[in-house]
């Protein structure tokens, strides 16, 4: 004959064992390893700063003389394919100058390189870019995924330089693509 | 049964409630990190930039279909026309999302008045409709 005594501390015991075991799980089961290609906050950061920069570049300092909103710094630069110019404006003037909208990053700006092409639709309707030549150091290798910002530019001038004789003459569209990779 | 002890049944009361609440914590803090990550990719996944980029760029579009366009005189159509599809083809080309727009009326109606701007973005994971974007003439 078993002995009955005692009964409820093995139930007890057993339900204290059932909560043990499944709070272990839970605990060990919620320690994820973050690794920093995980987490993708500094791929938002880059973005949304490259973004930035190519909308405070495309706003015009200026008025022309009647009052309408004069060539935008961007716009100047990709009309003149001034590749030189936009790697100083893009880096220089705005992504590591620390009192710009880059400075909570501008820790690790002097390792960041950047390429730029323009897209746009020919007279034969098809659709072609050209790059701003930019004197990159040789570094094409990269610690992290790289991000790719775009800017839409309305332009009223025909861009020169670019050995792109196909484009349209007329006011157009065209985006600026512009890549960011930490060397 | 008759030999069970009785006494002290608050401690093994109050060690369950304690207990359950260990667990109901452990379940909270397991989410904890689940909510962080996918908020994060929500929030990359998102195209809000493209979406501000291109709102901006049509509505440069509108503001020079409105004043400049016209002094182009017979060409003008066919110069809204090429923007319209300039503004289509790259995007699905090299932003894989297809866009469109129009404009309520070619100008605006004679003594001002308001010209409307409806905008279409669709990029696969997000759906972006924009419709009368009033304008004032």
């Amino acid at each position: 004959m078993v002995k009955e005594d005692a009964q409820l501390y093995t139930m007890e015991g057993i339900a204290a064992g059932l909560i043990m075991l499944l709070t272990a799980y839970l605990v060990l089961g919620s320690t994820t390893v973050y690794t920093p290609g995980d987490t993708h906050i500094t791929d938002m950061q880059l973005e949304q700063v490259g973004s930035d920069i190519l909308r405070v570049m495309d706003t015009p300092t200026t008025l022309t003389g009647s009052l309408q909103p004069s060539q935008s710094n961007l716009s100047q630069i990709v009309n003149n394919t001034y590749g030189v110019s936009f790697n100083n404006s893009f880096i220089g003037t705005y992504l590591c100058n620390p009192k710009a909208v880059a400075n909570e990053i501008s820790v690790m700006c002097t390792d960041i390189q950047i390429n730029a092409s323009v897209w746009y639709v020919s007279n034969s309707n098809s659709i072609k870019s050209y790059l701003l030549p930019i004197p990159n150091s040789g570094a094409y290798s990269s610690v992290g995924p790289g991000v790719r910002v775009t800017h839409w530019i309305h332009t009223n001038w025909t861009p020169i330089n670019t050995g792109t004789s196909d484009m349209r003459t007329e006011p157009q569209e065209i985006l600026v693509e512009v890549l960011i990779w930490k060397t | 049964m008759e030999n069970l002890n009785a006494e002290g049944q608050w401690i093994i009361m109050m060690g369950f409630l304690v207990s359950l609440g260990i667990f109901f914590l452990a379940v909270i803090i397991s989410q904890s990190t689940l909510v962080g990550q996918t908020t994060a990719e929500g929030v990359l996944e998102f195209p809000k930039n493209d979406i501000q980029d291109l709102r901006h760029d049509i509505l440069e579009v509108e503001i020079f279909n409105r004043t400049q366009c016209l002094s182009f005189g017979s060409s003008c159509g066919s110069i809204s026309q090429n923007i319209s599809q300039e503004i289509q083809q790259i995007s699905l080309y090299r932003k894989s999302a297809i866009v469109n727009y129009t404009f309520s009326s070619p100008s605006c109606p004679p003594g001002g008045g308001t010209r409307t701007v409806t905008i279409h973005y669709n990029n696969g994971v997000t759906d972006y409709d924009e419709w009368n974007i009033e304008i004032h003439c």
